[in-house]
């Protein structure tokens, strides 16, 4: 469809105001911060394809208008809401339309009774957080981009937050929700604590990436928020390994801090130097809820710690990781590792605990193997399951001597190995910030047997293929 | 040339803790933020190597580029950092009262400047933590030299050194010749990262450690407390939002 057309209809159906044309807004849009792109927009680059408009839905019918109408002409369409993706998965096609939902922002009813709050997809968790707190409550979910990313995303790519050993992911978090298909055909999934009525169609949208559809509403769980009777601890561990087996146990026996963080001694060099002891890895701990189990589950961690190399570093380590943890955020659109000349990020797997330590290594060994301007490569597991936690591998490699243009082959090299070695063990290639458009390729292998219920799936709610495509899929001819 | 960087190993302040921002002292334990370069530091180390390797490209062997830190321990990590970038040297004056001591600070990096014929001196203009701004003066006076402060960047020219600075009414440029002394302000200059095999190739380096010859001095500890100001926000808005505030702050209005 040719570009003026296509603005002139959108224009036609949501009014002028909610079409923008102008060049800066749509690159701001088409923003992902995923580390090669940040890097090369600090260097002047900026080789992502150009869409021809953004446009901002009011309602959900001005979703179904939109939808109904670039699905007809077959136009290339990439939800959006508050942009922080890190995967490449913002970034449009070549002539198509972001549709962002960030002026959809509203809570539209807190159920105290029912333990729920339901609110539009641009809703910033950030304002739900505070808007909750205020009133005593919690979503529980607190993932580190809390001041940027907004409701509809984080359902979108199946995000998880830094209390989530606790409260789960966004999975366990959303009751219902409304979405609206491809064709224009709104949906609404229904909030009750359980139900036997089929597949969850909740997990449709859960981690769909915008691929099935645009979601416009959610309703969360709420908790009592109780900060003041938090127990809290940090301790340095000598080896890894130690502190894996001690999460393994607290989580077998039935223990669930809201937070439980190994840092390898690579990040405390990195992200704490100073604050444990050379070479020890560091601990980070809260547990909280009702008074005594936040204490009881205090105590069990005191105590089972005590059979490994340990020093007990207080709480003040996490005092101060509680206040400062999302300042990076702040960062984002700073040249700061620009400025040394490097390219830094991290990238996120899971695995049973059986190998997850086995990753962990074989990532670290590998890599400076591979690349010979690597800076740093170190982990933590920061969410815990009884049968295994993730690693968050965090990197840096220095461009000095080799320039920009190795920005993006070098990541995706990083990428490879942290992906192969993660497959070859049998763990998740991705734990929480999803597939995106960077890590497609290995999603076959990711899914096996089971991937072409992605395609079927694909088929059916969208089988003109305008919903992000690239995320998830790889294109079939 | 011998170009000596001279830094110092603060606490990260984003990560203290309001609680101990409220009853600060000397003595407060902030053990539980990171530790990192003096931003003002780190720029001067990042100007200093530069510097050099722009001097040895155009005669090989010319320059060597030493950093130095008057504290009583440097972490591994940090020595490991230095040596992988490039420094030629890292040393350590081992000293335990580092704070609010000027004129002993300028005093230990004089006699090691003297004893290690440094014709270029850098240092951050000043330290984050327990700043005082007046190590580089203080030195430059005890040495004798010629003092520029708040560079922005650094390079040779026509044998001279040209310093860009920040004046009182702007930026200034100035040329200068060496030995010289020279403390590095707001500059973009960021300390390049170290590859990991550049790390531990450094791994295995020492620091050099000097002990001074006569360390002892008096010192008082310096009483801080908090201005508890009182803060007052309001919104004066609508058409005679003008009116309203200009009768608030001087006619008493009691909005
Ligand atoms: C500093 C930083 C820290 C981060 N920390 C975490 C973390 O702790 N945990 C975590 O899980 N993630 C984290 N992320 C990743 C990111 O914040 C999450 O993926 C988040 O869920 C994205 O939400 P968003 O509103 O910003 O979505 P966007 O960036 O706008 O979109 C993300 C994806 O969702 C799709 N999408 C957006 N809105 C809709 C919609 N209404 N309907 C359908 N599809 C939609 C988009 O097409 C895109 O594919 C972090 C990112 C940054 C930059």
């Amino acid at each position: 469809m040719e570009k003026s057309a296509l603005i002139a209809g959108l224009e036609a159906l949501l009014g002028k105001d909610r079409v923008l044309t102008d060049e800066q807004v749509i690159l701001d849009c088409s923003k992902d911060y995923i580390g090669f792109r940040v890097y090369e927009r600090f260097d002047g680059r900026f080789d992502v394809p150009r869409a021809a408009c953004v446009v901002k839905p009011k309602n959900t019918n001005e979703v179904s208008a939109a939808l109904r109408f670039l699905n007809e002409y077959k136009v290339d369409t990439v939800p959006r809401t508050g942009g922080s993706s890190v995967t490449l998965g913002l970034e449009p096609q070549e002539g198509g339309v972001i549709l962002d939902g960030s002026d959809m922002n509203e809570i539209i009813g807190l159920n105290e009774y029912d333990m729920m709050v339901t609110v539009r997809c641009g809703t910033p968790l950030a304002y739900l957080e505070n808007y909750l707190n205020e009133r005593g409550y919690t979503t529980g979910h607190q993932p580190q981009s809390l001041p940027m990313a907004q409701v509809g995303g984080l359902v979108a790519t199946r995000s998880i937050g830094q209390f989530s050993t606790l409260y789960g992911g966004i999975e366990d978090l959303l009751m219902g929700l409304e979405a609206v298909l491809p064709c224009g055909e709104v949906v609404r999934i229904k909030n009750n604590p359980r139900r036997s009525v089929g597949p969850d169609l909740r997990h449709l949208f859960i981690g769909s990436e915008g691929m099935l559809g645009f979601i416009t509403e959610a309703t969360l769980k709420i908790f009592k928020y109780k900060p003041e009777d938090r127990w809290m601890n940090a301790y340095a561990i000598r080896h890894m390994k130690d502190g894996l087996a001690l999460f393994r146990e607290i989580m077998v026996e039935g223990y669930r801090p809201a937070v439980m963080r190994l840092h390898d001694e690579v990040e405390v060099e990195t992200l704490f130097e100073g604050v444990a002891p050379d070479e020890y890895n560091l601990l980070l701990f809260v547990a909280e809820g009702p008074k005594p189990v936040a204490d009881a589950t205090g105590a069990f961690i005191d105590e089972a710690i005590r059979k490994y190399d340990y020093v007990d570093l207080g709480k003040k380590p996490v005092e101060s990781w509680l206040v400062t943890r999302n300042d990076t955020c702040d960062d984002m659109d700073r040249p700061k590792y620009y400025k040394m000349r490097a390219v830094a990020d991290t990238c996120e797997i899971s695995a049973p605990w059986s190998v997850i330590g086995e990753i962990h290594s074989a990532v670290r060994e590998r890599m400076p193997e591979e690349l010979d301007n690597l800076v740093t490569v170190g982990g933590h597991s920061s969410h815990s399951y009884v049968q295994g936690t993730n690693i968050y591998f965090t990197f840096g490699y220095f461009l000095g001597m080799k320039g920009g243009e190795y920005a993006r082959p070098d990541y995706m090299h990083v990428v490879k190995i942290i992906m192969e070695e993660t497959l070859k063990r049998g763990g998740s290639i991705a734990h929480h910030h999803g597939s995106g458009k960077y890590r497609t390729q290995w999603m076959p292998e990711e899914h096996g047997s089971s991937y072409t219920l992605l395609y079927k799936l694909k088929e059916a709610l969208d089988p003109n293929g305008i919903m992000n495509k690239g995320v998830l899929l790889v294109e079939r001819e | 040339m011998n170009l000596l960087v001279c830094f110092k190993i603060v606490p990260d302040f984003d990560k203290v803790l309001p609680s101990d921002w409220e009853d600060f002292s000397l003595r407060t334990n902030l053990f539980y933020t990171k530790k990192t370069y003096n931003v003002f530091d780190e720029s001067a180390l990042e100007l200093g190597l530069s510097l050099c390797e722009s001097s040895n490209r155009r005669a090989p062997g010319s320059a060597t580029c030493t950093a130095v830190t008057v504290a009583q321990e440097l972490s591994p990590a940090v020595k490991k950092h230095l040596y992988a970038v490039g420094f030629d040297r890292v040393v350590k004056i081992e000293s335990i009262q580092t704070e609010f001591a000027p004129r002993r600070m300028a005093g230990l990096l004089r006699e090691f400047i003297t004893e290690g014929r440094f014709d270029l001196v850098l240092t951050g203009v000043q330290s984050g933590y327990a700043d005082t701004g007046l190590v580089p003066p203080l030195l430059a006076s005890m040495l004798g030299r010629p003092f520029v402060s708040h560079a922005e960047t650094l390079c040779f020219y026509d044998g001279q050194l040209c310093v860009v600075h920040q004046g009182d009414f702007g930026r200034l440029r100035t040329t200068l010749e060496l030995p010289a002394v020279v403390s590095v302000g707001n500059s973009p200059a960021a300390l390049r990262a170290a590859t990991l095999r550049a790390q531990l190739m450094a791994g295995k380096r020492e620091v050099e450690t000097v002990f001074p010859a006569e360390d002892f001095f008096w010192f008082k500890e310096p009483v801080f407390f908090t201005e508890k100001a009182e803060k007052d926000c309001r919104f004066f808005e609508e058409k005679d939002a003008a009116e309203r505030l200009f009768a608030h702050l001087w006619g008493g209005g009691s909005e």
